[in-house]
């Protein structure tokens, strides 16, 4: 009778092609410029809507920022108020939230203090790539700035005034 | 214990306003307002007050003294827990300078649920 043999096979220490193990990675690295680059590409689609609405509604002020919190990654938004005006600006922001090694992208039209629904589009989640991301990015923002008739019209609703 | 402010997360709305969240009323500190409760339909940002850094802090009112069930005040405090009215003002006097104030930072640091909506009744 003979004895049962393992083989046994020491590591091996290789660095080629280390590169390859990136495609296992579990969604985009969630790094401080990727999120300005997303930034960056939510702001330039939102031109087009400031524009708009500023056809439509010539002494809107327009402004853009961000914020970003321990459970959200960036909220990026334009706000249009009425100078000198008691109504509720309207806020046009796209929200990506962390979600299981994925991001749930939500993009609405609201109410900065009241938070009354203007408009919304449907939220997605992105898992894959930092392009994914982008191109996610860019096409809520592109959906957000068709609500310029609605903004407009929520900048002159008397109803929507606050304290 | 959530509380929520209601509307979005721009910097502003998670700031005071000079005059008007500066101001104590009766039973009701100063400071920027959160509530237990979503209006339906509506959209607010849902804070953990366990998960606000110093010196904020949320004060709830004192409905023996006029002030309103499920409403608290969130606020900047001294070490004797009362609210320091030269840091609110200060907190107060960053709004809409384009930059976010450290306890705006704070405050949307404690967000647990962003984006909460109201349900309709």
């Amino acid at each position: 009778m003979t004895l049962a043999t393992a083989a046994v096979f020491q590591p091996v220490a290789r660095k080629e092609y280390l590169d390859r193990l990136a495609a296992l990675s579990p969604g985009p690295a969630f790094t401080p410029e990727l999120w300005t680059e997303v930034h960056e590409e939510v702001q330039e689609q939102l031109v087009l809507l400031e524009a708009e609405v500023h056809r439509m509604v010539a002494e809107v002020r327009v402004d853009a920022g961000r914020t970003e919190g321990n459970r959200f990654f960036l909220f990026s938004y334009r706000t249009f108020s009425m100078p000198h005006s008691t109504l509720d600006p309207v806020v046009a922001g796209i929200t990506f939230i962390p979600a299981r090694q994925a991001v749930t992208v939500e993009a609405d039209v609201s109410g900065e203090r009241t938070g009354d629904w203007i408009s919304s589009v449907p939220s997605k989640t992105v898992a894959n790539s930092r392009e994914e991301l982008v191109a996610v990015a860019r096409d809520s923002a592109r959906k957000l700035c068709q609500s310029a008739d609605a903004i407009a019209a929520a900048l002159t609703d008397p109803s929507r005034r606050v304290e | 214990m959530i509380v929520y402010i209601w509307g979005n997360l721009t910097s502003d709305n998670f700031t005071p306003r000079r005059g008007k969240d500066t101001i104590s009323r009766p039973g009701q500190h100063a400071g920027l307002s959160a509530s237990q409760t979503i209006p339906p339909g509506r959209k607010a940002q849902g804070i953990d007050i366990d998960k606000l850094k110093p010196p904020l802090k949320a004060i709830p009112d004192n409905t023996t003294q006029g002030g309103t069930p499920g409403h608290f005040a969130i606020a900047p405090v001294d070490e004797k827990g009362e609210v320091d009215v030269k840091q609110l003002e200060a907190w107060a006097m960053s709004r809409g300078a384009g930059q976010t104030h450290e306890f705006t930072q704070l405050l949307l640091d404690a967000v647990v649920e962003p984006n909460a909506k109201g349900s309709m009744q």
